[in-house]
């Protein structure tokens, strides 16, 4: 059994409640909740867009969670932990240092670190985390809090 | 209050607790609705007719012209001060309150209509009066019926019922929202649509998309559609119960004063849905879906006065990105696409096709960039924009001279 999670909206679909409300018994898996099914707190956010969030040692869902390709793209294998930005900023500013992409959750912007991002200001190499925290998404004004780390494919 | 303009953008970041400078002010949005009965209160002092218009006067100059005076506040609160703005029981007590307001203004004014001698020029300024406000239990109950909490949810009900409107929770929330800037939503107008025509695509089109959602929803949980769990047949039985309450205790003269008010009620509504996205649309992505809804796909207004009165209503961008945010959160973004005025004025302007077009259209093109291709244009106006904006050749940007 696991739990799905709206990116905008924070509502969380959890698979043993169900949602009797919206006629999904306790215990509707996930994938029968219809396709084209939106969030039903916003519905800005569809099925597609949710984000899994915590998933039990059920056979079914321990065999998805190693390959790294589920459709609905999970926070990566390192933060197993529901919330975004936090615990990854620490990670290793040092000189090998790993470069992150992160995701604008409001109009789907890229910030890449290794890039950096010349008009914003930000010479390539600058941590997500250097940024300042009143900066905004340069594409459509969202916060630095709207971003959530991306990780491709 | 000009200085509502400078409130704490800058301080983003520092440790200095967060100031709302609007916090107070918001307790206009509250007696707002009750401004028939202060109207009624100055005829019965004054004896001037021109007392029951009071919420016409305000509503189509004075709050126009304030929103010129005081002008706009692009300030947001920092991000850090939100989660406890977003917890702060008062901002919600405040939209609690509202909801007995929008009942008062209805039985005082209908209880006055029953028992002081008008005549027809007064009998309709007070219905038209009572129906803007009433229209504003359509902003209350939007407000509302997008917290996540039933008993919200109830008092959005009890609320939309007063202009027997209830499906608008459904309908803009689930309907609405999901279709916002898109050819499916009947509730985006079209650029070069005048508002008459857009209101008898809206109206029934918000309805049948309502029915259509409950209709699925109740099939899920294998109920009828027909039942009490039906979330559109709740509202309006409680409508059914206080206009017959109505009748009974004022008299057939409720038989043309309610439908009067009541329409006026919807028709602000439809002039808000009018205005609030005229001609933007979403882009189709290549596996056939629209983008996701954001900010630049709604009008936005940061003017202080009507924003005032509102619950932030007019800050739509950030709404309709982030439909769960609450009023006293809302945020202005860089370069979106702004109205010239608050609602009020807007509303009034709506009225008058030209006039509209000839405030809203280029910004629509400012907006799409001079592409006409990036804009929802009504069926049959396509050539009349080519002909006026001069169409931006896709293909061969040779063939075309310049002007």
């Amino acid at each position: 059994m696991a739990k799905y999670q709206c990116p905008d909206c924070g509502y969380t679909y959890d698979e043993v409640l169900g949602h009797p409300h919206e006629g999904f018994p306790p215990g509707t898996p996930w994938s029968q909740v219809p396709e084209d099914y939106a969030c039903p707190d916003c519905a800005v956010r569809d099925k597609e867009d949710f984000v899994l969030i915590g998933a039990a040692p059920t056979g079914e869902t321990a065999t998805s969670a190693p390959t790294p390709a589920p459709a609905p793209a999970p926070e990566p294998v390192a933060a197993p932990q529901p919330p975004q930005p936090a615990p990854v900023a620490q990670a290793a500013p040092a000189a090998g240092t790993v470069y992150r992409k992160w995701l604008c959750i409001t109009c789907g912007h890229i910030y890449d670190e290794a890039l950096g991002d010349e008009h914003e200001g930000f010479a390539p190499g600058t941590l997500f985390s250097q940024i300042p925290d009143d900066w905004c998404c340069p594409d459509c004004g969202a916060t630095k809090e709207d971003y959530v780390l991306y990780e491709e494919k | 209050m000009k200085d509502l303009n400078q409130a704490a953008t800058a301080e983003a970041g520092t440790d200095e607790a967060y100031v709302d400078k609007k916090r107070y002010f918001w307790i206009l949005s509250v007696f707002w609705p009750a401004t028939p009965l202060i109207g009624l209160y100055l005829v019965a002092e004054t004896g001037w007719s021109i007392w029951y218009g009071t919420v016409l006067i305000l509503w189509y100059l004075a709050v126009p012209l304030l929103d010129a005076m005081f002008g706009e506040d692009f300030s947001n609160p920092p991000e850090s001060a939100v989660p406890d703005l977003e917890k702060d029981r008062y901002y919600r007590v405040l939209t609690y309150l509202t909801v007995p307001m929008h009942y008062a203004a209805m039985v005082g004014s209908c209880w006055w209509v029953a028992t002081q001698p008008m005549n027809a020029f007064e009998f309709i300024a007070l219905a038209l009066s009572l129906g803007i406000v009433n229209g504003l239990a359509l902003n209350t109950g939007h407000e509302l019926g997008h917290k996540k909490e039933t008993f919200d949810r109830w008092m959005a009900k009890l609320v939309l019922a007063v202009v027997g409107y209830g499906h608008f929770f459904i309908e803009h929330n689930k309907g609405h929202h999901r279709d916002v800037a898109t050819p499916k939503d009947p509730a985006t107008s079209r650029m070069g649509e005048n508002i008459y025509s857009f209101a008898t695509r809206e109206i029934p089109g918000a309805f049948k998309r309502a029915w259509e959602l409950e209709e699925v929803r109740l099939e899920r949980s294998g109920k009828s559609v027909w039942s009490l769990d039906n979330e559109i047949l709740q509202p309006l039985i409680i409508t059914v119960v206080l206009y017959a309450g109505l009748l009974a205790f004022f008299g057939p003269i409720m038989l043309i004063f309610l439908p009067i008010q009541m329409a006026y009620g919807w028709w602000q509504l439809t002039s808000a849905n009018y205005i609030e996205h005229y001609g933007l649309l979403r882009e189709k992505l290549p596996n056939g879906k629209y983008e996701h809804q954001k900010p630049h796909h709604s009008w936005n207004s940061n003017h202080i006065m009507s924003n005032l009165i509102l619950f932030h209503l007019q800050r739509h961008s950030d709404h309709h990105a982030h439909p769960t945010r609450s009023y006293q959160s809302l945020r202005d973004f860089k370069d979106l696409p702004a109205l010239p005025s608050g609602y009020p004025g807007m509303f009034l302007a709506a009225m008058f096709p030209s006039w509209f077009r000839s405030i809203m259209d280029h910004r629509v093109m400012d907006w799409a960039k001079g592409d006409l291709n990036k804009i929802q244009i009504e069926p049959g106006m396509r050539e009349y924009y080519d002909r006026k904006f001069g169409s931006v050749a896709p293909a061969q940007p040779t063939a075309m001279p310049a002007e």
